[in-house]
């Protein structure tokens, strides 16, 4: 599901049109925080074009065009607890992609784009601790902080005043 | 004759689907040890399909598999609809082709760009080769993207879709949905005919099987959705009678079973069986462009395949523009299937072969048995003789390969018939004592 956004007015920030891309699988647990954060920053604000990219990655070097400022959000699983927000460099995540075999992971279609020379004005990627990765439901954990995440992906692209908009759909009580 | 010794062994296969492992040893020039071992554990969806009602395999099945959920789910449609006597037509099942054309050009475009390329231009990946060819791996991924978007107007999302039911779909799109999809399939037209004549210019090994040929066929369609089980040795009967003519055999080294006849000869499904069988459906200007890339006829260098894969692409991105050229929104999104007692089998082209399934269903539609039979399955023995021919031709003195080239030489032989092993090793016969 792409929302294209508001004007281009709108959803240009200082450096480039700003693409959300939420990596991830809704049907599993943890793994579907970033599309589902794709999904309420666009229920939130029109001033970012959101994408909630379930599935094969092979195509993610297509969903941005080079003047743009693009952030990944993708749970990620190592011993940090549940929920801890880390900004990971492209480049590093590159470098300890593993080869899968229908389909890359965010790390291969990053170095895609490299080598397609499809790079956007600034790629950052956001990692999200998650626990729960099989045929379940999000973790409470998760679950409990999820505001804040999508707090913090606001934040990270410039929008903290959307956090604390009165009219936003949270605000009202409504994630 | 070359009396030497080889011995190697490719713990995990590349550029395939799942886990899957290639053991090679000679012994003074004679084959002593040669096996695709798949060692995938099997997931056992056949067991835990029993129990369940008749509506449900659309949607379990479609989880075996990310890259071919599509064919999952018309194969189990065609089985469980046949017990209920129910036809899907028209317009309905115009929907559902173009949902499975969407699944081959998305499917078969990653094996061409991804997997199997780089094997014939010297490049480990598909990464690597986009390094060298940007634009034709920008077109691959575009093509790719078109595929999905078909996926997702008509099956609800690009991966497992989820608007696939049982008599036709939950949600039948708008005109303008599909509408929106003649620009972009008109610009994948080109790049399919792009895409075969790139990928006809490789520089292609030798070797020749003599597999029995065996797909689908349909009266007046290259066959995708469904058809008579043909072969190109006069074999036409229907998908019912699969077990008076093919049996699946439990082997050491695989978890997954291995079909042949029941004369125990091999055979063969996928794009090379589809395309021996269904010359006379090729649209014109498939047929055409065949000629003009040198693929026109029956084609048995499994190297070649990937040729006839990028056709097949272009095969289903004018079966798209047809379908949606035609389109008229039905009434209904689905017909009324009843439940039924009874025995049905469906079978329809997976982008790498020739899928069955087979349901009993007691009177209220609960399924008390299934078989799955995956075109990986079947089609190890074939892999397997590729193999063996293509090292036999080795040591007599055929090829200038050295052992590490004669390796890479058998992996590419396997990538050839792309094989799934996820959906392959799924399938290990459960039996329950009650």
């Amino acid at each position: 599901m792409t929302d294209t956004g508001g004007s281009v007015d709108a959803v240009t920030g200082p450096w480039g049109r700003r693409v959300l891309i939420g990596v991830g699988n809704h049907d599993r647990g943890d793994d579907s925080i970033g599309p589902l954060i794709a999904d309420a920053v666009q229920s939130r604000t029109d001033r970012v074009v959101s994408i909630d990219r379930e599935g094969d990655l092979a195509v993610l070097p297509l969903l941005w065009e080079e003047g743009d400022d693009v952030l990944i959000v993708d749970a990620y699983r190592s011993s940090d607890a549940v929920g801890t927000v880390r900004m990971i460099d492209p480049d590093d995540l590159a470098a300890g992609g593993g080869l899968s075999t229908h389909g890359l992971s965010v790390a291969e279609a990053v170095q895609l784009a490299h080598r397609l020379n499809r790079m956007p004005n600034r790629l950052r990627v956001m990692g999200v601790a998650g626990q729960r990765f099989g045929h379940e439901a999000m973790s409470p954990e998760l679950r409990a902080v999820f505001s804040s995440v999508v707090d913090a992906v606001l934040a990270e692209l410039g929008l903290e005043e959307v956090s604390n908009d009165p009219a936003s759909p949270r605000q009202r009580g409504s994630h | 004759m070359t009396h030497k010794n080889i011995d190697f062994r490719v713990p995990t296969l590349t550029r395939v689907e799942g886990e899957g492992a290639l053991h090679l040893t000679v012994d003074d020039g004679t084959i002593s040890d040669l096996r695709l071992e798949i060692y995938e554990p099997p997931r056992f969806f056949e067991a835990f399909l029993r129990g369940r009602t008749y509506r449900e395999p659309v949607d379990i099945t479609a989880r075996i598999c990310g890259i071919c959920p599509v064919a999952y789910q018309m194969s189990a449609a065609n089985a469980l609809e046949r017990i209920s006597g129910v036809t899907v037509d028209g317009q309905l099942r115009e929907l559902r082709r173009l949902l499975y054309a969407g699944e081959w050009i998305e499917s078969h475009v990653l094996h061409i760009g991804f997997l199997h390329a780089p094997d014939f231009l010297a490049a480990d990946s598909g990464i690597e080769l986009a390094g060298r060819h940007p634009e034709l791996i920008e077109q691959v991924l575009r093509l790719k993207q078109i595929g999905n978007t078909i996926m997702e107007v008509v099956g609800g999302r690009p991966i497992h879709p989820v608007n696939v039911r049982l008599g036709g779909f939950y949600r039948a799109p708008e005109s303008a949905e599909l509408d929106a999809l003649v620009e972009p399939l008109a610009w994948a037209h080109e790049a399919a005919i792009e895409l075969a004549r790139w990928v006809a210019g490789f520089d292609f090994p030798e070797l020749t099987v003599d597999h029995e040929f065996v797909s689908l066929r349909h009266p007046t369609e290259y066959p995708m959705l469904d058809g008579r089980v043909v072969s190109d040795r006069g074999l036409d009967i229907d998908p019912a009678e699969f077990d008076g003519v093919f049996v699946e055999e439990h082997v050491a080294h695989s978890t997954a079973l291995h079909g042949r006849r029941r004369d125990g000869s091999i055979y063969l499904t996928g794009p090379l069986a589809r395309w021996a069988n269904n010359q006379d459906r090729l649209p014109p200007t498939v047929a055409a462009l065949a000629r003009e890339l040198g693929v026109s006829g029956v084609v048995r260098n499994p190297f070649r395949s990937i040729i006839v894969r990028s056709l097949e692409v272009l095969i289903a991105v004018e079966q798209a523009q047809q379908i949606i050229a035609d389109y008229v929104r039905p009434a209904d999104p689905a017909i009324d299937v009843p439940p039924a007692e009874g025995v049905g089998w469906g079978a329809s082209e997976a982008p790498r072969g020739v899928l069955f399934h087979r349901y009993d269903t007691d009177a209220d539609g609960i399924i008390t048995d299934a078989r799955i039979i995956p075109p990986t399955a079947q089609n190890q023995p074939a892999i397997e003789d590729d193999l063996r021919t293509l090292v036999e031709s080795f040591l007599a003195g055929h090829g200038d390969l050295d052992d590490h080239e004669l390796q890479h030489r058998c992996e590419v032989a396997v990538r050839n018939h792309d094989p799934c092993i996820s959906c392959a090793a799924h399938f290990l016969t459960v039996k329950v004592n009650e």
